[in-house]
This record gives structure tokens, sequence and C-alpha cells, in this order.
């Protein structure tokens, strides 16, 4: 993790947004993959440590859309927007090399998803709506990252991955999230529960998990303790 | 609405643990926390504690323990702009006062914008259930206030990074300014950037400016003279307006506040009588 | 042909200064003669027609020389050596030709205002030095390509024969010049240049039609064939510096090779766009093809590419990759940039070391593709292998690079522009081909690692004092959030605490008893509501969780009551229970106006 990446203010990450919005309008996303660009004269980069140079910019759009094209090439993502999600956020977090302090900015992530990924974004999101182009922590780029920051192969190498509404409903529970190993093994309980309707399932566990976190701090548990506490807690909870 | 906390067991009176006095490290000395971390960055490795004082033999009558092994301190620094949480912990010995160092150790770049801290007493391990006495393990017994620190914000910060010179075919200066602008009217912070070798002892010693001010004054004419020969070429022979925060702005203040020269004047000065220049500058930014 | 020695006048340029005008080149005396030429050649296309150059080394036979002496560069000519050159009945010249070019046409007098869109090619090149071409697209934007021809003359002479259009039909024109030093002569004082054609009223004009064409024919080696017309130009007693002409063809072939080579590649159609010869005694003398050339044929691969993506077609197959980098200035692009890495082929030949392995982007313009210079950058560190690049400006931005460019074409320079933008467009362009050479240049492991360690925000924060107050990373004191909101009526302060607790009727939970107690307030009492619900680690659960918390209510209060009213010093007790693996957070309030308050004032 070495780079940190220019920014780009929220003024003009909308501007910039109304201009992916015109080029999607008149041609579609090859017109946005051509808004695609490196630099831009009002992006202002973290004060001191290293930046991504232009060249290496680049670089990253060319390694990304590389393995990305065979989603670009498709143009819709019909009922593959999970598939999408989980299998940018694992090139992302490969090739993006971020600063996780630089990833906590909205504006690194206006810069990479307004400038360097208009398109993909685009892809996932043809709405275009502000909270996915813009560095919210909704956004397109953002959110796959983190998930695949937070979980990391836990996302990829379960048998039954964690659909949309079950990592919504994770990352939602920002307490849970915050303590990695608790987010992993829920995660984990998730991923291998075999039952009827298992996000309104996760929900509740998720619920439960977080509700223990008021009175026991999960953090001094070992992973053994956490696991069996979380696989306890799971054996409780049911469908409403 | 204030909240109060209440767990479903007996928790030790409030005051049987003081959490005295936060603080952080720097240049191996403790410092009281502020509520703004200097010279953080994400290359930073900090460390944050809390000197804690406990009545032990208070919270073992409270909490009706056998033991203050049975007991855990555990800091924890909450970064939820980045949404990863820290862990320091102590354990505490059997002494019936004693005073804790708890600290946590906050990775290089793993951090960003603020930083909540606060520190707990928990219930280390876990003991036999019933009357309302806690018994399992992570229980929470008390608690200290939450306090913030920020780590980032929008205060003045000039640009700069440290890199070993070698690795990017660089001259074996201490220092460096790095520039790429179109126009005078480009942003200041997106376009200079001071690189600092690491690898040359001056520029390791300019590092902490603090401990070393002669190799810090230095660097400062220095970056004062680069500035001025990087915009030199691109100044127009009369003054113009820069846009805010551009790279002309900054420079044309920088002659303003430290010649009370402008622009213009300050190039042409710096190309015809670089000596004068020379002098100048350096009575000027020691001032 | 009549002398013409020019006097000096106001503002008349002195002979030597002449040809001082290419200012200080980068390029050696060779080099510059076959820019220049080639440049103006190409300058001078008639259309599509390719442009046929040729450069004839040769010796004049003793008829010839006679024919100069006599016939040619009458007079005394002071200040120069014509005379001295012209007793060697062996004599070396340089013969320059175009063809499938217009010639040298326009207007032959240099007093008069020429008509409006008139061309002055043939007073630009003869008598105008220093003139600058209207069409910036062209590679010769000063006109100073002649002043070369007079520097590689030993003697400073030239003879030029021409044939352009004229209204009257193609004409043919031929004049001798010569540059030499300042002299006096009965009284006056001269500039030290000489014409010799015809005196025409006092000036001098070049013999025309037959009698041009005639001499024309004598001298040259080359004539005009047909309808063609074109420029032919002929160097007395070239000083290239080698010890013979065979020697001096080698040079000027591998000054055509290094600063001629994008026009010996064939565009898309597979025409080349100049047909260039060096000769000896009219002989062919090879000139190096630049695509199997050891150093070059990176260069033409970059070349390539880069005509392809200009003129957005595929990129061409070539052995080695070859990547194309559009470059752009406020993502408004600004010309395409190829690089490519090859390896270092064995070779017999010996090339200029500073050379090869190449290690070098050219720089040329656009559409007259004529190499302005070489950026050198670094070697590669890996040994057998070189790379090249080349960089050419969008068509559209031609112009500005051109204005950029010193007399000799040599180079751009942005800080000779005084149009701000057009002087950032060709620095921009400069910076980025320096960075992005440097970029493709970097094994990508060490760019990869080339970060520091260090922090740098205390240099950062002890240098911030330059920077006039602009927003910067270092932490910066939050705006406090605004006073907590809602009403507050008569300062009452309400406490919370744990009464009693124990187990519950349910297993697993536990049942607290609450007391809550006001200080301050109206003495009557204050409505008091209290919420209960589940605490997490850092918050607290916003909705009601039946299964994991059940607020009993009011001791004292009838069933439902949300708010107790609650005397100073007169405790109220509220019950819950909750499951005892959860903590709860109690929120307690002063009850909104339409909140459920008990009737009466119950009991403690």
């Amino acid at each position: 993790m070495i780079y940190s990446y220019p920014r780009l203010p929220r003024s003009v990450s909308e501007a910039r947004l109304g201009e992916i919005a015109a080029a999607h309008q008149g041609g579609g996303l090859v017109a946005v993959s051509k808004h695609a660009a490196f630099e831009h004269e009002r992006s202002v980069p973290v004060a001191t440590g290293r930046v991504a140079t232009v060249q290496e910019i680049r670089a990253l759009r060319t390694a990304v859309c590389s393995a990305m094209s065979h989603w670009i090439e498709r143009g819709t993502l019909g009922a593959d927007a999970a598939r999408f999600d989980s299998e940018l956020g694992v090139v992302l977090h490969h090739e993006l090399q971020i600063v996780p302090s630089d990833a906590a900015h909205e504006d690194t992530w206006s810069f990479l998803t307004l400038m360097v990924f208009p398109d993909l974004a685009t892809l996932r999101f043809p709405g275009l709506h502000k909270d996915r182009m813009v560095g919210t922590p909704r956004n397109a780029l953002r959110r796959v990252w983190q998930r695949q920051e937070v979980l990391g192969d836990w996302l990829q190498t379960a048998d039954a991955p964690l659909g949309e509404d079950e990592l919504v409903g994770l990352f939602e529970r920002s307490a849970m999230v915050r303590n990695r190993r608790l987010a992993r093994i829920t995660a984990g309980i998730v991923a291998a529960h075999d039952g009827a309707n298992r996000s309104a399932w996760a929900r509740n566990f998720y619920k439960a998990v977080t509700f223990q976190t008021g009175m026991r701090m999960l953090d001094v548990l070992d992973d053994a303790a956490l696991t069996d506490l979380l696989t306890q807690t799971a054996a409780q909870v049911t469908v409403d | 609405m204030p909240a109060a906390r209440f767990m479903p067991y007996e928790t030790p009176d409030a005051e049987s643990v003081q959490w005295d006095a936060w603080w952080f490290v720097r240049g191996g000395v403790r410092e009281a926390l502020p509520q703004q971390l200097p010279g953080w960055d994400y290359s930073s490795v900090e460390t944050i504690g809390v000197t804690v004082h406990l009545d032990t033999e208070a919270i073992k009558s409270a909490t009706g323990m056998q033991s203050a092994r049975d007991l855990e301190l555990v800091l924890i620094a909450d970064c939820a702009p980045l949404g990863r949480r820290f862990v320091g912990a102590a354990s505490i010995d059997e002494e019936a006062e004693e005073t804790v160092d708890l600290s946590v150790e906050i990775p290089a770049g793993e951090a960003a914008l603020q930083l909540e801290v606060s520190a707990h007493l928990v219930l280390a391990s876990p003991g036999e259930p019933g009357s309302g006495r806690p018994h399992l393990a992570g229980s929470r017994l008390l608690s200290s206030q939450r306090r913030t620190v920020q780590l980032e914000g929008e205060a003045s910060r000039f640009p700069s990074e440290a890199v070993p010179f070698s690795a990017i075919g660089l001259e074996p200066a201490p220092w460096t300014i790095s520039a790429s602008f179109a126009d005078l009217n480009d942003s200041f912070m997106g376009s200079i950037r001071l690189l600092m070798n690491e690898e040359h002892p001056l520029a390791r010693a300019a590092l902490d400016p603090v401990a070393n001010p002669e190799a810090a004054e230095r660097l400062k004419i220095d970056v004062f003279r680069m500035l001025v020969a990087v915009v030199a070429p691109d100044i127009p022979e009369c003054a113009e307006q820069y846009e805010e925060a551009s790279v002309g702005e900054v420079v044309t203040n920088m002659a303003d506040l430290y010649l009370r020269q402008t622009l213009v004047e300050a190039a042409s000065m710096y190309r015809e009588n670089p000596l004068r220049f020379e002098r100048l500058c350096y009575s000027a930014v020691n001032e | 042909m009549d002398w013409y020695p020019q006097r000096f006048e106001p503002g008349a340029i002195q002979g030597d200064g002449a040809k001082k005008l290419l200012g200080s080149p980068k390029v050696s005396l060779e080099d510059m003669l076959v820019r220049e030429t080639a440049q103006n050649s190409w300058d001078a296309r008639a259309g599509d027609r390719p442009v046929a150059f040729t450069m004839n080394l040769r010796q004049l036979d003793a008829a010839s020389v006679r024919d100069l002496r006599e016939n040619v560069f009458t007079g005394e000519g002071p200040g120069t050596h014509i005379h001295e050159a012209l007793a060697d009945e062996s004599l070396w010249i340089i013969e320059i030709s175009d063809r499938g070019t217009i010639g040298l046409g326009g207007p032959v007098r240099n007093d008069l205002t020429p008509p409006p869109g008139a061309v002055t090619h043939f007073i630009n090149l003869v008598f105008n030095i220093g003139a600058t071409k209207s069409d910036k697209s062209s590679g010769g934007t000063y006109g100073f390509g002649k002043s070369i021809a007079y520097m590689v003359s030993e003697v400073g002479a030239v003879v030029i024969w021409s044939r352009c259009n004229t209204d009257s039909g193609p004409e043919d024109r031929l004049i001798a010049s010569a540059i030499g030093d300042v002299f006096d002569r009965e009284g006056f004082r001269y500039t030290g240049r000489h014409w010799w054609g015809r005196t025409v009223e006092g000036r001098p004009e070049p013999l025309v039609g037959q009698a041009a064409a005639t001499l024309g024919n004598r001298l040259f080696s080359k004539g005009f064939d047909g309808d063609e017309l074109g420029t032919s130009l002929l160097i007395l007693a070239p000083l290239l510096g080698e010890p013979g002409p065979d020697d001096d063809a080698e040079v000027l072939a591998q000054s055509v090779l290094w600063n001629l080579w994008p026009k010996l590649i064939p565009g898309a159609d597979g025409e080349r766009a100049m047909d260039i010869r060096v000769q000896v005694n009219g002989v062919d003398h090879s000139i190096p093809d630049p695509a199997t050339h050891p150093a070059l044929s990176g260069h033409v691969a970059c070349l390539r590419a880069v005509r392809a993506a200009q003129a957005g077609s595929e990129p061409p197959a070539s052995l080695f990759r070859t990547e194309v980098i559009e470059l752009s200035r406020y993502n408004a692009p600004i010309g395409h940039l190829a690089l490519t890495k090859y390896p270092v082929p064995r070779t017999p030949v010996r090339i200029d070391e500073t050379r090869f392995p190449s290690h070098s982007v050219t720089l040329m313009r656009s559409s007259a593709e004529l190499v302005v210079r070489e950026l050198d950058r670094p070697a590669l560190a890996d040994p057998g292998f070189q790379w090249a690049g080349v960089f050419k400006p969008l068509a559209d931005h031609d112009s500005i690079f051109a204005e950029s460019e010193p007399p000799a074409h040599d180079d751009w320079a942005p800080e000779s522009l005084t149009n701000k933008i057009h002087k950032s467009i060709v620095k921009v362009a400069l910076d980025k081909i320096r960075q992005e050479a440097d970029h493709f240049l970097a094994p990508s492991a060490q760019a990869r690692v080339a970060s520091g360690n260090s922090s740098t925000a205390a240099v950062g924060d002890m240098l911030a004092g330059f920077l006039g107050g602009i927003a910067g990373s270092a932490p910066s004191p939050k705006a406090k959030a605004g006073g907590a909101g809602g009403a507050r009526s008569a300062k009452a302060a309400i406490a919370v605490r744990r009464a009693e607790g124990g187990p519950a009727d349910r297993a697993g939970w536990t049942r607290t008893v609450l007391e809550v107690s006001v200080r301050g307030g109206l003495p009557s009492g204050t409505p008091v509501a209290v919420r209960v619900r589940v605490a997490t680690d850092g918050g607290t659960e916003r909705s009601e969780q039946p299964d994991y918390v059940r607020e009993i209510g009011w001791v004292g209060a009838e069933e439902g009551a949300e708010a107790a009213i609650i005397k100073p010093e007169t405790p109220r007790l509220y019950v819950f229970e909750s499951r005892d693996d959860i903590a709860v957070d109690v929120n307690s309030g002063i009850a909104a106006e339409d909140a459920d308050i008990e009737r009466s004032g119950g009991t403690s």
C-alpha cells in the first residue's frame, strides 16, 4: 500500500459528473470511456507522502480495465451486478495499492471514479446518482474496495458468497466492521449458513452480534472464543 | 436526551478507576495529547496512551472478583472515517493500588481524519455465572470518557515527500522541488512537491526541524529560492492576478511577504542579480 | 552577369551578420545544410507528387569553371575569395535540387510591395534574409535556411536556378549571390553581400527566360524535364570537413539518415513523401534504410505508431511492443508520443555512440515530419536493450510548436513564446515527454518501491508559512456543532441511577429498577420521559427491540404513561427488563408537550 491519489474537490466533482452524464446521454458507455483521464488541474493530493503519477494512474486504468474488459464489452450487467462488484473489488484492491488513510477521503474516490474509471462506475450505476459517482461511502468503487479491504478473500472463497443485501447490512453496522476480525468471522458464518431467506436471517444475526457489543468488548476475545460466541449467537437467530 | 449506560450486572464505582492523563509520544518523549495531533501524516507511526490509576480492592469488592488478574485494561482507538480500530491492552497486577500505562500503536497509513480514543476496564477471562455479577469474557466494567483527536484537517502544510533519490534517478542532493504545472494558475498543492532525499544526512536531519534547526533553516532558504526559480521562466513582464491557491498566487504572496517585492520583481532579481537575491532571501527567510 | 555589391544603408544586415542569423544552432554544419534545404524543398512541394530532393557532390569540368568565372561571378568581388576558388579548374560543388516543387515564384523586385496574396518565394530566398514565412505550418518558419548554403561554401557563394510559374507561364530564373566581408570601395562602405544577375535601374534582378535556362543547363547537371518546376542550388567549394568527396557524400548520407529519416519512411499508401538522394558526380551514394538501422529502427516503429494514432487507424504490426500515449493539457489533446524498447543488434557499422544504443525521443512536427531534435533521457539499464520514442503534435497544434522554434528549427523553446496558452502547451508537452519517457524507462518493480518511509509532516508544517494560508491537510480545529437543540424548561437536571437489579421472571432476563431524580425545575414537578434502548459499541440502537428490552414503566403511574411528574428531591422509580447478555442505554429527558403524561403525581 504505497500510493495516495489526487483528490477532486466536491465542487469540481459535481461539474465533472455533469460532463460524464452529458457524455453518457450522447454516446453511452463508449463516450463515457473516452472521458477517462488521469489528471485534473484542480485536483489536490494529500500534502505529504507518495502520490501516484499520471503514468502510474494510466497504468492503473489499463490494468483494471483489462481485467474487467469482459464486463465493459458486455455493456450492461443485468443480474450479475454482485459478481461485477466482487470482481471489481478484488481488482481495484490489488491494483490501486492505495494507502488506507487516503481511501478514507471522499475526494480521493471522486477522482478515481469521475476521472479514471467513469465507465466502470457508469456500467454499475447507469443512473449516475451522485452518491455513486462522488466518493461518498456508497460510491461505486469505494464500497467494493472497502468490502475487499475488510473481508479480503472471504468474499471470493465462500461457496455461497454474501449477496448485495447481506453485504450492505453488514457494512451498515459500522462498529462491527471496525473490528475486522469480528466482521470476517460474521461474514464467514453468514456465507456458511444454509437456511431459507438467508439475507433476512443475516440481518437479524448482525443485529444480535451488534447488540452484544454494548455489554462486551469483543476485541479482547481470541479467534476461537469469538467464533464460539458468534456460532452460538447464530444458532439462536431466526427469520422474522 | 443524555444517555446513561447500564450493564445487566454490578459495576464498580466510577471513582475506583481514574483515567488520568492522555498522552502521545514525540521524539521518544511523552507529551500531553492535544486535540490536534501535530506532525502526523500517512507515514507516521503513532503511540497514544493513557495513565490509569486503579483501586483494585474497591473493584474486587464491587464485582466479587477473586483476583485482579481477571481484569484487563483496554485502549480503543476508533477511526470511524476509515472503518478501523486499534486495540491496546494491559493486564493488572494484584497490588491494592496500581498505576498502569495503557497504550496503542497506530500503524502508518492506517488511520485518517480523526481518532476517538477511549479506555476500558473489562473482564479478561470468563467467571462463574449468576448472582448479578459479570462473568462473560470482555464484559465492560468501567470506561473513560471518549476523546477525539484530529489527525487531518485543512490547515496549511507544504506539499512534500521523502524518497530515496537514487530510486527515482535524481542526483544525490538533499532535497529538490518537483514541479509540474501547465500554467501559473494551476493548483499549488497539486503541482508542487518538495522531495526530501532519505539517503542524504542533511535531509534526514531536516525531517526533524525541531531537533535540527540549522538543517531546517537551510532547507527553508533553498525551498524559497527553488520556488522562485521554478516559476521564473513563466513570469510575464507585468504583474497578474492568479487564481486562489494557485502556484502564481502562492509565490506572489511569498515574494510579497518575505521580500516585499512583486513576483515580477523577485523573478527579475533572481535572473539578473542572483547574488543580491541570495542575500535578501537569506535575511528574509531567517527573520 | 552583372555584379551588384550592396552598399550600406540604414537597416541593412552586414554580410557576416546574415551568416549569424541562424543563431547558435545545436547541430553541425552538414546537418544544418541537410535540414534546412530539405525543409525549404518540403515547404515548396507542389501537391501530391513526391518531392525529389537530390544533393549531388560533383566536380566541375574546366569549361564550367571558366563559365562561372567569366559569365557568372564577374567583377572584383572584394571580401570574398571567389576568384581564388575559380582559379582551380577542378572545383567541387554541391548541387542541391528539388523537383515536384513550385520553384521560386513571385516578384523578382525587392523594392516594391508585392501584390496582395502573391507569393514572395524568390525575393525571400534571394534578398530577404530573416523574413518570416506567413504559412506557419511549413517547416522553414523563418526562412533563414538559405544562409546555411553560404556558410557551407568556403567562399560564401551560391548560384540559384529556379523554374516557377508566372502569369505568363513557366519561367526560368537564375541569379548568383555571395556573402563576404565588409569592404570599402570608391569612398563607399559595402555590406559584403553581392549579387550577380541583371542590373535593372540600379537593382539586381535574376536572368530570366531562355538566357537563364541556357546558362543553367550549362552550369547544373540536372535540368528541368517537360513542365517540371523546382529549384537548384549550386554551392561553390563546399567545406564539410572531410578529406575527400566520397567522405563528404557519406557525411551527407548520414546526415540525411539522422535528420530526414521520417521522410524515408513510406506512408500508409506505401509512398515516400520525399525521394531523397545523395550523389557523387551523379552516381547515387547509398543511404541506409532507417527501418532496419540498428538504432533508428525503434524510432521508425514509433513514428508508424504515432502516424496510425493520429490517422485514427489500427496500430501497425511491429516486432516489439510500442506504446502510444496521447499527451494532453487540461485533458485537451496536444499530440502523441510513442515509446518502444528493442534489442541492441550486433553491427559492423560504426555508429556515433551518443546515438547508439538509442536513448531519445525524436521530436518532430506533425505535417512536415522533419526532425526538430532528439530529447535524450538515460539509456536502459538492461544490457542488450535500447529504447526510442517519437513525439508529434496534433496537426492543429503544429503552428504553436513552430512558433517556439529558433531560426535553426532545432529546438522547441516555450520561453520564446508570448502567447501564454501556447507557451503552456509547449512546456506541458516537453515536461510530459520527459516524464513519460522516464516512467517508461524505469523498471516497473523499481517504480513501485520508489517511495520513502519517512514522514515529512513536520517539514511540511515548518514550511507552511510560505503558503499564505492555503488549505493543506494538517489538522485544524473542527467547527463545533451548535448547542443541543430542544426546549429546556426551568433548568431541570435529571439523574438516573440503578436502584436495584436481579433476575426477571423470564429466564436469561434481568429486571432493573432505576431511580430517576430531578434537581431544580418547577416545585410542582417536571414531566420526565425515559427511553430504554439496546446499547452497542459506541452507539445506541434507535428502534425498540422487544426481544431484548421490555419497558415496564413508572412505578405508581397508570399503565402506558410515557412520562412521570417528578418533584425536586422526590425521586421516582422506573422499571424495565432486558436480556442479561446486553447493555442498555437509558435516555431521560423532559417530556415533549404532546407526550402521554401521567394524570396524578404518583407516589414515590
